[in-house]
């Protein structure tokens, strides 16, 4: 039946909203006078149900839940999408590096009692919670750059912005006179807070606060990398997946005797925990 | 699947960072997408967790988006990825396609009269069983593209970019596929004769009759 043939096809497009009027029409009166053809077209319709009524909902806070993050992203940022691209971060990154050491320098120069005991002050007003003194105008530009690069955009560009931030923080502090050594530790202190600083942010309910002081987070293969170091045994390590709260990696090393332990990496500042052990 | 009316102009915005642009091109492929991550993965957890990757992903590289294709294929294909590069990290063998969600289908099924009728769910999840099981049974290529069309919902024109096949090859390669499942179901028994899949009202996108 060559002529049910080219019908069978029609039926399939009509499910799939494919056909043009004429070919509507003429499917239309050859159903109505071909009993196989009306009979193929009614089994067709019933799995093309079937198939949708098969399809799973997704949970009800999937949607609010991938939005949050991608706000959280933004707002981290500051930047839109398209704004973002490695090397226009790269100089913006070096003119930052370059006030950001005039300003402390100026800043020393200007006060120099924020070497003596008072720099414990100002230390203290880094890791300070509450702390939101404009003069610490450098430090905020610092994580904003860091914030620029999300870790997810491009790995690539991220280790190499990691890798001329330190080459940049030596290249420095040599220039400024006087403090040096004062500065290196202040330069050092700050890095090392601009990259874990998650106790602030878990602190603060404020998206602000999130926003000037949102470290970077390192990338799944950064803490594959981490971990395997850290572990220097032969064995098998696998990626489990993250914790609810979205901080810390999960990893389960098989060793070489079978026996299994579960790793967390925290995501914003690279320590390795170890959870459990478990015996084959 | 279908546009969205103001699809273009969505991803403009979206792609200038306005998030409820893309807010509004989530809502129309997130189910899409969760499905076809779940198929490959088998869990509900991680098919969400996979789905959050993937739009977030999508989110990030906008700007590399250009209309050589369709969103939703690109989409797609940052969705199989996605999966890929997980199923890997998991050190799984790739996904079977014909996974199907027998299992969690319990708490999905949608059906409008089932919250009074236990028989109707049970009925509607056994000839999903079937159907699932002779989905099972098609040859590789109908099975991949059947489910392309009708799970994943890409149109002729997305399958065939992403298959590098042509149109028409797409239209009768599906044609055949649907008869020879509808083949082996009816060897199968009654699952067509049945007169619960009349009865069933099912949250459905089905074509209308002529």
């Amino acid at each position: 039946m060559t002529s049910c043939e080219h019908f069978e096809l029609l039926i399939s497009q009509y499910l799939d909203d494919e056909l043009s009027t004429e070919e509507l029409e003429s499917l239309n009166a050859h159903i109505q006078a071909c009993a196989d053809c009306k009979e193929l077209y009614d089994d067709l319709s019933t799995l093309k149900n079937d198939f949708s009524a098969s399809l799973l909902t997704p949970p009800t806070h999937m949607h609010d839940t991938i939005m949050k993050s991608i706000q959280n992203e933004s707002f981290a940022t500051e930047q839109t999408p398209h704004q973002i691209n490695s090397k226009k971060i790269h100089r913006t990154w070096i003119s930052f590096a370059a006030m950001f050491a005039v300003i402390i320098s100026s800043i020393l120069v200007l006060y120099p009692n924020l070497n003596k005991p008072s720099t414990m002050l100002v230390q203290e007003s880094i890791y300070s919670t509450t702390d939101s003194s404009p003069n610490f105008g450098g430090a905020n530009e610092e994580t904003e750059i860091d914030n620029a690069l999300p870790y997810s955009k491009n790995d690539s560009a991220n280790e190499e912005m990691e890798s001329a931030e330190i080459q940049m923080e030596r290249d420095y502090t040599p220039e400024l006179s006087g403090s040096s050594t004062n500065m290196q530790e202040e330069n050092e202190d700050i890095m090392f807070y601009a990259e874990s600083s998650p106790q602030s942010s878990e602190m603060f309910d404020s998206e602000i606060f999130i926003a000037e002081n949102a470290p970077t987070a390192i990338t799944e293969d950064e803490a594959t990398t981490i971990l395997l170091e850290y572990l220097s045994e032969e064995g098998t390590l696998t990626f489990t997946g993250l914790t609810n709260d979205k901080l810390f990696y999960l990893f389960s090393f098989t060793h070489a005797n079978e026996t299994v332990t579960e790793f967390k990496i925290a995501i914003y500042t690279g320590e390795v925990e170890q959870l459990a052990t478990n015996q084959p | 699947m279908s546009l969205l009316p103001n699809e273009s102009q969505l991803i403009r915005k979206a792609q200038q960072g306005d998030e409820a642009s893309f807010s509004q091109l989530m809502t129309h492929y997130e189910k899409s997408i969760f499905n076809l991550t779940y198929r490959m993965v088998n869990s509900i957890e991680d098919a969400e967790e996979l789905t959050q990757t993937t739009f977030l992903k999508a989110w990030n590289s906008l700007n590399s988006f250009h209309s050589d294709s369709s969103f939703f294929t690109w989409l797609y294909r940052l969705a199989k990825n996605s999966s890929i590069d997980y199923l890997r990290q998991k050190k799984r063998r790739t996904a079977v396609l014909d996974t199907l969600p027998v299992d969690d289908l319990q708490n999905n099924v949608q059906l409008a009269s089932s919250a009074t009728n236990p028989e109707k769910i049970v009925l509607q999840h056994d000839r999903l069983n079937t159907l699932y099981e002779a989905i099972g049974s098609l040859s590789d290529d109908h099975r991949d593209i059947l489910l392309q069309r009708e799970m994943d919902g890409l149109s002729y024109e997305e399958i065939a970019q992403l298959r590098s096949i042509s149109i028409g090859t797409v239209k009768s390669r599906i044609s055949r596929a649907r008869l020879s499942l509808r083949n082996i179901l009816k060897s199968k028994g009654n699952y067509f004769s049945s007169s619960s899949s009349k009865d069933t009202e099912t949250t459905t996108q089905g074509g209308d009759a002529p």
